[in-house]
């Protein structure tokens, strides 16, 4: 699929502005076909999800605040995507935290 | 609640004395008993997912939510480490709050243990007062009502936390 591949390899500037579905696509079109998720719970403060983003995955504010309102307000966010050990990791390390995270699959 | 602050050194300082400071104690070393608890209980076999307290289950979820062979080797993999680092939290919390000093000072490592093994505690209270979904207030009978009372100043120490952090 040449545009995502296209997507793949414009500046930075113009990447930012277009995720998350680029950067979702590009991990299928390099075959890194696992994702991390993080789900809604009662537990955790939106302030400290956005703090926990920031901090492990080196997210922008922006982006860990987006994420973190697609968990309250859809239930869950994909926050990474990649192998399926990296993405293991990512999994353990949200639990350490203490959020609820699983991995899964992409579709083909 | 204003506790933690950020020093120039980048150590977080925290102020909290009376009952709070007693009860977030107490938690931590009720805690450490859990966690040891159910390590000897998940040690006797039945796959290591089985014997877990619904509490203790929460801190590990399954990370395959579909696939329960693929999250109990998860388990297998990485859940002693998980509970240990969780142990080690509780332990610094215990250690930190329960020595003599009215300013309990925290180095970088030792403010995230404070941070998630806070986290970890409110866990563990909302599945004991049933707090599930957003909304939920969970139980309120007689019992509770000091569960609720934890839950909630944990609540406000973890904000404050994250706000000395986020400065």
């Amino acid at each position: 699929m040449p545009p995502l591949l296209d997507n793949a390899r414009a500046d930075p500037a113009t990447r930012t502005q277009i995720e998350p579905e680029v950067d979702l696509n590009v991990g299928a079109a390099l075959d890194l076909p696992w994702r991390t998720i993080v789900w809604n719970d009662p537990v955790n403060l939106m302030s400290y999800v956005v703090y926990v983003f920031r901090s492990y995955f080196g997210f922008s504010r922006a982006k860990a605040e987006r994420l973190m309102l697609e968990v309250h307000n859809d239930g869950k966010a994909i926050v990474a995507v990649g192998g399926r050990e990296e993405m293991e990791r990512h999994v353990a390390a949200m639990h350490d935290y203490g959020l609820w995270a699983t991995l899964e699959k992409a579709p083909q | 609640m204003r506790v933690f602050r950020a020093r120039r050194s980048g150590d977080i300082e925290a102020r909290l004395d009376g009952p709070p400071r007693v009860a977030l104690v107490r938690l931590a070393d009720e805690m450490i008993e859990l966690l040891d608890f159910d390590a000897g209980v998940s040690d006797l076999g039945d796959g290591p997912s089985a014997a877990l307290d619904p509490a203790v289950f929460r801190l590990v979820p399954d990370a395959y939510p579909h696939d329960p062979a693929a999250s109990d080797e998860f388990r297998r993999l990485t859940q002693s480490d998980v509970l240990d680092a969780k142990r080690e939290h509780a332990r610094t919390i215990s250690a930190a709050f329960g020595a003599e000093d009215t300013i309990v000072v925290l180095d970088a490592s030792a403010t995230q243990s404070v941070l998630r093994g806070l986290t970890d505690l409110r866990l563990v209270l909302a599945e004991r007062l049933d707090i599930h979904e957003d909304g939920d207030e969970g139980r309120t009978d007689g019992d509770s009502a000091f569960a609720q009372q934890l839950y909630w100043l944990l609540g406000a120490l973890q904000e404050d936390l994250v706000t000395a952090l986020s400065h």
